[in-house]
């Protein structure tokens, strides 16, 4: 405790003093005559009797107005102490619900922890303090609005889950800032392990507190896990990446299962930070689901397990039509399991039945002659009015930023190839962009019931992609995401958070959706497609509707959310925000509370006092 | 009715005339035949000249031929003497306490205004021996406080009231309470065993002792005891000397006093004091086979004497 005014407790001695002379001095009594003396002082003796009890009644009185002299002069002398309360009148709590946050290095999970500390938070708001709760999990949510009401804040913190989706702080954090705007003097507090990447785009003029939950980084993540056949053969030759993210030395299990079968085994030792890689070949009967799964100490079990589809193994019918690029061609023909047919030119007529019978139909600088309805569509340079139209050209363009968790940029680095020119693409309906070069749209993909495409805004002779050991990574995976169109494709694989589209058999309007957990939900089409935007959780799903059925899987597989590594500081925008481990302290007051209990006292005081006479 | 003597005396304002007249139709009741020493108009246990047959003795020569039971002597041929019983008069004895507590009233200013004790008590003690008087009984007052006392001439006749009034009224209170002191020089001084009526507060711590003085005293008593109204229930408030008014100014010692602070605790205190006192008081009357009548200062004499003193059978 500290104090504003401690000169002013040196009053308290004279005070005091001048109480106890007064006590001290003999009491002025009135004479007063009376007949006699004799029933008195028989009434006397028995209060004489108590003697040592009216001594200490009479100390009693004493006592209390010391006690009252104390409190006031206390009061005086300005106490304070230092509490963990809200600083501003208003505050917003973003609550991060990313995977990360599922680690168990805190009392209970890291998300356990960040709520405990939201309700602190919450618990120190002054009386007419207002706060908002934002969760940030697949997606950014607002929980509660601002409101001044502490059960309601609370209740909202409490019903906050924890999701196996990677971090979606940007959105919180910009929803964070668009609702401080309004109100000036926001605090932010930010309560989250820092498991993600710096945001430089953000910038506020919000104090923003970063609190930090969390302690270690004692964890193994399955990060890849991949299966493919082989042309010819029936065996699949699967890719198993594992990493050690703690400091010490692990030892793991990795056990593959098909279909809930085991067919292989392995015991690891990892070193600390060790990334390391498997491969297994598989003879396997059927396709299914595969999966693999790591047995090993760490703090986040949800990316202790990985998913993939055993497919069977049969070459993609991909029709190239290009004027002629030496380049495309050469990798198309290393892509595996691409079967490759090139046109210079293709008619309508020809378009459409190319649609109908190649896996994928790649425009290389040749606009089609028609749209498909449906199939699989590359364009290269060239526009395709229901995907994407090519616009004003771009000076010195390059790329900067990407979808790189799209299936199709997988494991492609964009940012660094130089691009002599591009064109600004202009989605079309249903269509989504997948990299920019600043805010302009160059690589395009749309994904609708019975139709895949992808758009390139530019010329690949017009840059130094086809140079890049990325090229065949993204033509292998570009056509591999075509061929398994929305319509087609039975099995599919995700991330958490992913939406999922599947299109809906003609007459069927309702499915049921099995989740990892067993239990089951029904599910609506609309647009004649099934939605599935909650799968938030990591395990194998299926949905079935009518004759037709599809499965997915959803794992975490991400380096950012696996590095459980608890965050020092946070950087938003040029601000490097230093992580605490509580809201900020603040100057609490205490003299409030000491007037009051000196009125208490002297109430009790008075009452001794009159109970006494 | 009392006719006023040619100098207005003091007894002037004691009883009203009123209540004289009321007082000449009662009488003092004796509970038991006690010895007179002239004749009067009571009982006697001995055997005397009255018209009521008491009882037949042998004659014996030199006795009153008068009296002698011819028919007896018809029927048994011996000589019997008739005997009648005497009718004695009654002394009655008022022994005031006349210490200075008995001089405390209420102010005339206070709405509960009374007399003083003693001055309650000389009214009541007038108003007993004009019963007394009126019913042919002797009458004799003492008045006691501390060591010194006066006692009056033994009165009888109704026209010895005004003298009797004039010496109660003349009575002033002083000095300390002496009641054991008194009741011993009643026992001397009185001249037969009679009714002796104590008025007193009885505050002090001799009362008891003062009242086995009594009982073994020859004769009946009744205790008058009497208080203000303040003492009753104090008024007074706030921290306080209380002073005994019988002990100041003396000489040898320092007035006895009593710090207190006057408080509903300590006014507790004293009323559950008080009735424990009056209680006692009561029940030694009562074990003594003495009469005993509380009454407070500002209630009239009148309905004391008239009403009270006649539920208890002292006047019927």
């Amino acid at each position: 405790m500290q104090w504003l005014a401690p000169l002013a407790l040196i009053a308290f001695a004279p005070l005091a003093a001048a109480i106890v002379v007064l006590y001290l001095l003999k009491l002025r009594r009135r004479d007063f005559v009376v007949p006699s003396v004799f029933l008195w002082r028989r009434a006397v003796q028995d209060v004489q009797a108590n003697a040592p009890f009216q001594k200490l009644r009479a100390n009693l009185l004493l006592l209390l107005q010391l006690l009252a002299l104390a409190c006031l002069v206390a009061g005086l002398a300005g106490p304070y102490v230092m509490a963990r309360r809200l600083g501003g009148k208003s505050s917003i709590i973003v609550l991060d619900a990313s995977g990360s946050m599922k680690a168990t290095d805190a009392n209970g999970t890291r998300f356990e922890e960040g709520k405990r500390l939201a309700e602190q938070i919450v618990n120190g708001m002054g009386r007419r303090d207002e706060a908002a709760v934002l969760v940030c999990g697949d997606h950014a949510e607002t929980a509660v609005s601002f409101s001044g009401d502490r059960g309601r804040l609370i209740a909202a913190i409490r019903e906050a889950e924890a999701t196996d989706c990677a971090t979606d702080v940007r959105d919180g954090l910009l929803l964070a800032f668009s609702l401080a705007a309004k109100r000036p003097q926001t605090q932010i507090y930010l309560v989250s392990d820092g498991a993600f990447a710096p945001l430089p785009e953000i910038a506020s003029s919000a104090e923003v507190h970063f609190l930090r939950v969390g302690r270690g980084n004692n964890n193994v993540a399955l990060l890849a896990f991949e299966a493919a056949g082989q042309h010819g053969k029936s065996a699949q030759q699967l890719f198993v990446r594992l990493r050690n993210y703690s400091a010490e030395r692990k030892r793991c299990v990795l056990s593959i299962s098909h279909e809930d079968d085991l067919v292989r085994a392995a015991e690891l030792d990892l070193a600390p930070g060790e990334s390391h890689s498997e491969t297994y070949e598989l003879a396997l009967a059927k396709p299914g689901l595969l999966k693999a799964e790591i047995e090993v100490d760490d703090d986040l079990a949800s990316d202790n397990v990985c998913y993939t589809f055993a497919q069977p193994s049969s070459a993609l019918k991909v029709l190239l039509v290009s004027p002629g690029n030496l380049f495309l061609e050469q990798a198309l023909l290393v892509t595996p399991e691409v079967q490759v047919f090139k046109v210079a030119t293709l008619s309508a007529r020809e378009a459409a039945a190319a649609y109908r019978d190649y896996d994928a139909v790649i425009f290389d600088r040749v606009a089609p002659a028609v749209a498909p309805e449906t199939g699989a569509v590359m364009l290269i340079g060239a526009s395709l009015a229901n995907v994407a139209a090519l616009g004003t050209e771009i000076t010195a363009p390059t790329i900067t930023s990407w979808e790189d968790r799209h299936p199709a940029l997988r494991y492609v680095n964009l940012g660094a190839i130089q691009l002599a020119k591009a064109r600004r693409l202009t989605p079309g309906p249903g269509a989504v962009v997948l990299a920019r070069v600043n805010e302009a749209p160059v690589i395009v993909a749309r994904d609708t019931p019975g139709l895949r495409a992808v758009a390139f805004g530019w010329d690949f002779l017009d840059s130094d992609l086809p140079l890049r050991v990325s090229f065949p990574v993204l033509l292998s995976n570009t056509i591999q995401w075509l061929a398994q169109s929305a319509g087609g494709a039975t099995t599919r694989r995700a991330r958490p958070g992913d939406i999922l589209r599947f299109g809906a058999p003609p007459g069927v309007d309702s499915g049921i959706v099995r989740l990892p957990s067993g239990q089951c939900a029904r599910v609506s089409a609309a647009d004649s497609a099934f939605t599935i935007a909650n799968s938030t959780e990591v395990g194998p799903y299926s949905l079935r509707a009518g004759d037709r059925s599809w499965r997915w899987a959803v794992d975490l597989r991400s380096e950012a959310e696996s590095n459980i590594k608890p965050a020092d500081e946070v950087k938003l925008g040029h601000r490097e925000v230093k992580a605490g481990t509580g809201p900020p302290k603040v100057e609490q007051h205490l003299w409030p509370m000491l007037v009051g209990i000196a009125l208490l006292v002297l109430f009790a005081e008075w009452h001794v006092y009159h109970r006494r006479y | 009715m009392i006719e006023s003597s040619s100098q207005p005396g003091r007894h002037d304002h004691l009883l009203s005339p009123q209540f004289l007249r009321k007082l000449e139709q009662a009488a003092i009741a004796s509970k038991h035949i006690l010895v007179g020493r002239t004749k009067g108009e009571r009982r006697s246990a001995r055997r005397g000249s009255s018209v009521e047959f008491a009882d037949f003795r042998a004659y014996n020569p030199g006795d009153d031929l008068r009296y002698l039971d011819w028919n007896a002597f018809a029927r048994l041929q011996r000589l019997f003497l008739k005997l009648f019983i005497e009718e004695e008069d009654l002394h009655v004895y008022m022994l005031i306490d006349a210490s200075r507590s008995m001089d405390f009233g209420s102010p005339p200013h206070d709405r509960r205004a009374s007399p003083s004790k003693l001055r309650w008590g000389q009214q009541a003690a007038a108003a007993l021996s004009y019963i007394a008087l009126c019913g042919g009984d002797r009458v004799q007052a003492f008045a006691h406080s501390g060591a010194d006392g006066a006692s009056s001439r033994l009165f009888r006749g109704r026209g010895a009231a005004p003298e009797l009034f004039d010496w109660l009224a003349g009575q002033g209170a002083a000095g300390e309470t002496g009641l054991v002191q008194a009741v011993r020089w009643l026992r001397a001084a009185a001249p037969a065993p009679g009714l002796t009526f104590l008025i007193s507060d009885l505050l002090t711590p001799e009362w008891e002792t003062a009242l086995s003085q009594l009982a073994v005293t020859k004769g009946e008593a009744c205790v008058l005891h009497v208080l203000t109204p303040d003492e009753f229930s104090p008024g007074a408030r706030g921290d306080l000397r209380l002073i005994d008014s019988e002990t100041i100014g003396q000489e040898q010692a320092p007035a006895q006093q009593c710090e207190v602070t006057m408080g509903a605790s300590l006014l507790r205190r004293y009323t559950q004091e008080r009735d424990r006192f009056l209680a006692d008081v009561r029940a030694t009357c009562n074990r003594y086979g003495f009469s005993y009548l509380f009454s407070l200062t500002d209630q009239p004499v009148e309905d004391v004497i008239l009403k009270s003193l006649r539920k208890l059978q002292v006047i019927r």
